[in-house]
């Protein structure tokens, strides 16, 4: 490697001569990649950051309007009261026990329906149709409808989180299932699999990549329409918090609100980035 | 880390567009300078403002030369902004702890003038009111229980809710306000989801009928000479063109004229006002009726009870001290257009 690599190309004495020399990417590959690594976590940070800084800059200027606007540093001081008055994690806590209870009821009930509809053709004949119609009704449009069966309480929000949740999940988990190859299926019965063998060994592991995809996506849907349902149809909630502070004429604790569920959704997706990566290591 | 570093990208490069940019693209009229007549006016629906909606189709505002644009605003909080952003220059709704707390922090917007009042004359029942459902009989029994309003405490419906609270020696602390839609209250009332309800016409009437909700205070009596139907400026009127301001104030007052007594009955009002609702004509003439003076009256004594009010109730005011009628109201404007008128 240390040996002179730079060739030198005379077709006459007469031409131009090109040295072709390694790049330092060739030259030091994992130093390379190291340092490839510490600029993109850089920038990742750096760039917000500056962001922040430029907003405050220009807000300390005068330049950016602060009335509804206020600038990083008053809505962190905000944050901090918001803590300090108990607020803050009161609405944290009843957003996300809503996302939550709500993400696992519907993603449990889609797992399991999806199977067995992407399993059986006869299924996915008779209620795709049906399906493919329910997902594209706004879940907030059925709000009043859950309000008026379920009543005024939690049972109601969690519930549309739970449908919203439940077809995102339905559609992929269906997907997957309905398209893992039958040469794999077929194998494993040319070897005797039981039904569950196949299942277990087979289509699972060969829809679940897409399967979790969609439980993805459904996490930040599940943040988007509690926040919604909170807008109108409750008293707590970090959705509650935005709404309220905008109605009382204080954007600050609005700002925070608006990025603690931005916060929650970043959460909230990372950590089904680490499931799928721990659950198929083989899609990486 | 990555996905957190694109989002705080996006969200930060939005809204420093959106603080930095637009400040020219200004309402109608606005932009701060002279308006030449043409307004935008944000206005929140209901049969309270009516003067403001039906002066067009009474010629008010053309006799004042006045070319107005009606923007709907569903939410008062939209409206202050809107207001002191000069996206609007003039706005028909009410007052609000949304609107104390940017006067507050220094906002240039306030009070012109006054429009409905519940004090209609004789038996005439006041067209909005706290009603229970059957479980209820009083406003003591509310202790506890969940009660609907238009909005959290800080709207001026939550005003009107606790005033009536306070027949019964009620405050906001001593039950749990439920922010619904006026639409929803009534199933939220049949159902059992709310032991009680600030109800606005038509809605009063429809539960009344329907036999699930019951006056539980005499309105007239707990909102006493209380008005929170107003007509309000951002800096545009106040500052920059308050001959404007005059007149449309003269118009408004003109309009405000011709409602007195029953107006229900008198179809040049009531074919506007349904048209510009966009409701049938049956739910103006048959629905509430809120008296108009036609000086445009402020009163600014409703202004302080508010504030008293929200300060009882945590994290509702920013401030500590109740913002004086200065602060809040220009009523030079509005002697400046009766005079004239």
């Amino acid at each position: 490697m240390t040996a002179d690599l730079s060739q030198t190309r005379a077709p006459s004495a007469a031409a131009t001569s090109k040295v072709i020399v390694p790049s330092a990417r060739e030259r030091d590959p994992r130093g390379y990649a190291r340092r490839r690594r510490l600029l993109e976590r850089g920038l990742a940070v750096g760039v917000p950051i500056a962001l922040i800084a430029l907003w405050q800059g220009l807000a300390s200027a005068g330049v950016a309007e602060s009335q509804y606007f206020p600038p990083p540093l008053e809505i962190a001081s905000s944050w901090g009261e918001l803590v300090s008055q108990g607020v803050y994690f009161e609405s944290v806590l009843a957003s996300v026990q809503r996302i939550a209870l709500g993400y696992l009821f519907g993603t449990l009930a889609a797992l399991v329906i999806g199977f067995a509809i992407g399993s059986s053709k006869l299924a996915r004949s008779a209620l795709e149709p049906t399906i493919a119609a329910l997902y594209t009704v706004p879940k907030l449009a059925v709000l009043p409808l859950l309000l008026l069966v379920f009543g005024l309480g939690e049972t109601s929000k969690i519930l549309l989180v739970a449908l919203t949740c439940f077809f995102v999940v339905l559609i992929n988990t269906i997907d997957s299932v309905a398209g893992v190859s039958t040469k794999y299926t077929d194998v494993g019965r040319s070897c005797k699999a039981s039904r569950w063998a196949v299942l277990w060994h087979i289509t699972l592991p060969a829809a679940l990549p897409q399967t979790l995809t969609g439980m993805r996506i459904a996490s930040g849907m599940a943040v988007i329409v509690i926040v919604g349902a909170e807008f109108v149809a409750a008293d707590t909630g970090l959705g509650f918090l935005v709404w309220n502070s905008w109605n009382l004429g204080v954007p600050e604790y609005m700002f925070v609100g608006i990025v603690s569920i931005s916060l929650i959704g970043v959460i909230a997706t990372a950590l089904l980035r680490l499931v799928e990566r721990l659950l198929t290591p083989w899609n990486r | 880390m990555r996905a957190i570093g694109s989002l705080a990208v996006v969200l930060t490069a939005t809204l420093a567009l959106a603080a930095c940019g637009d400040d020219g693209a200004d309402a109608g009229g606005g932009g701060g300078g002279d308006t030449g007549g043409a307004l935008t006016v944000g206005y929140i629906s209901g049969a309270s403002l009516a003067p403001a909606f039906v002066a067009e189709d009474l010629g008010c505002y053309s006799e004042q030369g006045l070319d107005v644009t009606f923007e709907p605003i569903n939410n008062p909080a939209d409206a202050i902004a809107f207001l002191s952003q000069r996206k609007i220059d003039a706005y028909v709704g009410s007052p609000s702890a949304g609107m104390f707390n940017q006067v507050a922090r220094g906002a240039t917007l306030k009070l012109v003038a006054s429009l409905g009042s519940v004090n209609v004359p004789g038996d005439e029942p006041a067209p909005s009111g706290l009603y229970g459902g059957k479980d209820v009989a009083t406003v003591e029994d509310l202790r506890g229980k969940r009660v609907a309003s238009l909005g959290t405490v800080g709207t001026a419906t939550s005003f009107l809710l606790g005033k009536a609270l306070a027949e019964g020696g009620l405050t906001f602390a001593d039950v749990e306000v439920v922010p619904l839609s006026v639409a929803d209250m009534g199933e939220a009332l049949r159902n059992g989801g709310v032991a009680a309800a600030l109800l606005i016409a038509p809605y009063t009437q429809q539960a009344v009928d329907g036999g699930y909700a019951k006056e539980l205070v005499d309105s007239k009596i707990a909102y006493g000479e209380e008005t929170t139907s107003a007509v309000m400026y951002g800096p545009t009127l106040l500052e920059q063109d308050r001959d404007t301001g005059v007149a449309y104030l003269k118009a408004v007052a003109c309009a405000a004229g011709r409602m007195t007594g029953d107006w229900r009955k008198d179809p040049e009002i009531v074919a506007p006002l349904a048209k510009f609702m966009k409701v049938p004509e049956e739910t103006i003439s048959g629905g509430g009726l809120y008296a108009f003076d036609p000086t445009l009256a402020i009163n600014a004594g409703t202004l302080t009870s508010m504030q008293e009010m929200f300060h009882d109730t945590e994290g509702t005011l920013t401030y500590e001290e109740t913002l004086g009628a200065d602060k809040l109201v220009d009523d030079q404007i509005r002697l400046d257009a009766i005079d004239a008128s």
